[in-house]
């Protein structure tokens, strides 16, 4: 693993600890106005979702880069990939510095000034100029994770040119069009990087299983194939209550409803993933890919539920949809990456006592995560209840009906970062220490091996 | 998978010609462009980062209210003393006169685009609903 790999990933994981301590304090803030009033929320909470974008997305393009090298007949150059952790660095840091001053500008989950996304689009070019090798992806029996990684670095940087459309007059200077695209933007970017972790994910099954034949064939294609069309038309339920063109919605609705495909596939596949997990060598690294198949069915269950309209009107504006983003990026991609760090970081087969550790740590924070999740909802629910169109919308009444379960949001956040921390530590002094044999693997001798 | 180029060349193709559609219908319902008070509403509910704590059509934070139709509740000087000197969770904001004068223009014309709640005689059968004719 190169230096600028092992800086990119060493990076990310700091953004995943930040991420969960400003998430505790930004929690702290919400449920004690008095303790508020020395804070600002509105701050937290930028350093909370910038934090956790860059943690996935710049673990994700990591993990993916260490994979891609292996399996590539020509991998990026090492200078060019030196060249976007560069500029993702500057980027991120600017992203800070802006924040700490509390100068802001962009749209959400991208609140620091626009001239800053200039950085992280040149980082964006550079990685799909240097990925990006479509004719490998498609053609032949090129493994499903080849496909994955090719739509997901592509569609990063197409995603993140939409988002930032709104800085163009004709776009930004119509209300509707601005919140449509931005949310548009937002599904697709969210979409590029699951393309992203899941194929670096069904690498990592084919290494510990050794069956290659798990990423190629009809349905590993044919789920693809529903996943992409997810990232380029699922994005409308973000916005069904906005009043646009009926199509659009419907649309969505029509485009969301064929993930319970996906739905029914996991759950009857699950039972079938257990064995592999009971019997591994890797025990860790499998009760972490464990842990987001779980959450993939309960995150998947409650997107569906939440994608009816007739639902989504209920729950739209109410903490169930922070549920289903922390769901997922806690759960699904945060869980994924752990699970790929700690195979690339060989943490099975060391010291009884660290094992004991990152077990408790995982089991703490997947008990904790558990926690946030259920009282996230509870709050969804109460807001629900509490707002149009079936309360009068109070904001005390509202605030009043959530401050309870969100007081356990807080409790479920902190086990959440005692249980991670340990993990995050001991990852951090493998990259920084203990060189795995993993990493020195060539493009070569694992395609010999694999491909 | 032999006919994969050409079935992931007509997605994206149907991708972009989607897109332009979105952006073409997705225009405010008084038609034309934000005027320039507006404009500096826009700009300034972006540089306060009202959107960590608010709402518009329910996209945004969750410490405080939506404020889509907040124009239609509220009058402009309630608005504005809200603004400069806070409520027991919203900080003061020290606006100049045009940016406090744009964010009320930004407002207003969120609030003009529609309600932020969907009727119950909006709702299908089919679990879909119709906001506005295409």
């Amino acid at each position: 693993m190169s230096r600028a790999t092992r800086v990119l990933l060493l990076v990310s994981l700091l953004m995943l600890l930040t991420t969960l301590a400003f998430g505790l304090v930004a929690a702290v803030a919400f449920v004690s106005p008095t303790i508020g009033r020395f804070l600002h929320f509105e701050q937290l909470r930028a350093i909370h979702v910038s934090a956790a974008l860059f943690w996935i997305i710049g673990g994700g393009v990591g993990v993916t880069y260490v994979f891609a090298v292996r399996v590539l007949p020509f991998p990026p150059q090492p200078r060019v990939w030196r060249g976007f952790v560069v500029l993702w660095m500057v980027a991120v840091s600017l992203a800070f510095v802006a924040y700490a001053l509390r100068q802001y500008g962009g749209r959400e989950y991208w609140e620091f000034p626009p001239s800053i996304g200039a950085v992280f689009l040149a980082a964006f070019a550079i990685l799909a100029a240097a990925f990006w090798k479509p004719r490998w992806a498609f053609s032949g029996e090129a493994p499903a994770y080849l496909l994955m990684w090719t739509t997901g670095i592509g569609f990063l940087l197409t995603a993140f040119v939409e988002q930032n459309l709104y800085l163009l007059p004709w776009f930004g200077g119509s209300v509707l069009r601005e919140i449509a695209v931005q949310w548009k933007s937002n599904g697709s970017m969210v979409g590029a990087w699951n393309q992203l972790i899941y194929g670096s994910s069904l690498y990592l099954m084919v290494q510990l299983s050794g069956d290659r034949s798990i990423a190629v064939g009809r349905r590993v294609y044919l789920f693809w194939l529903l996943g992409f069309t997810n990232l380029l038309f699922n994005w409308g339920h973000h916005f069904y209550s906005l009043p646009t063109a009926d199509w659009i919605r419907h649309v969505a609705y029509a485009v969301s409803m064929t993930e319970w495909l996906v739905f029914l596939d996991v759950v009857r596949e699950f039972r079938r993933r257990i064995v592999p997990a009971q019997r591994s060598a890797r025990p860790l690294v499998h009760r972490f890919l464990l842990g987001a198949e779980w959450w993939v069915a309960v995150n998947l269950f409650l997107a569906l539920i939440i994608s009816i309209p007739a639902v989504n009107r209920f729950t739209h504006g109410t903490h169930v949809t922070v549920a289903h983003a922390m769901g997922t990026t806690i759960g699904i991609n945060s869980t994924i990456l752990l699970a790929i760090l700690g195979y690339l970081c060989a943490v099975d087969g060391g010291t009884a006592v660290r094992e004991r550790v990152l077990k408790a740590g995982q089991s703490t924070a997947m008990v904790g995560l558990g926690v946030m999740f259920a009282a996230l909802l509870c709050a969804g629910y109460g807001k629900a209840l509490a707002s149009p169109p079936v309360g009068p919308g109070d904001p005390q009444v509202v605030m009043r009906v959530v401050l309870g379960p969100m007081r356990v949001v807080f409790v479920g956040g902190a086990l959440l970062l005692v249980g991670l921390m340990p993990v995050i530590l001991i990852y951090a002094k493998s990259l920084l220490l203990a060189p795995s044999p993993l990493w020195k693997r060539t493009a070569h001798s694992e395609a010999r091996s694999i491909d | 998978m032999a006919s994969r180029p050409p079935l992931a060349a007509a997605t994206i193709l149907l991708f972009v010609a989607y897109s332009v559609l979105v952006y073409r219908v997705t225009e405010d319902p008084q038609g034309g462009q934000a005027d320039g008070s507006v404009r500096t509403g826009m700009r300034v509910w972006r540089e306060r980062n009202c959107q960590a704590c608010h709402q518009l059509y329910g996209l945004g934070g969750f410490m405080g209210p939506d404020l889509t139709n907040v124009a239609d509740r509220r009058d402009s000087t309630s608005i504005k003393i809200m603004i400069q000197y806070g409520t027991q969770r919203m900080p003061p904001h020290q606006l100049s006169g045009p940016e406090l004068t744009g964010l009320l223009a930004f407002l207003r014309r969120v609030n003009s685009t529609g309600s932020a709640v969907v009727p119950s005689g909006a709702v299908h059968w089919t679990g879909t609903y119709r906001r506005r004719a295409p």
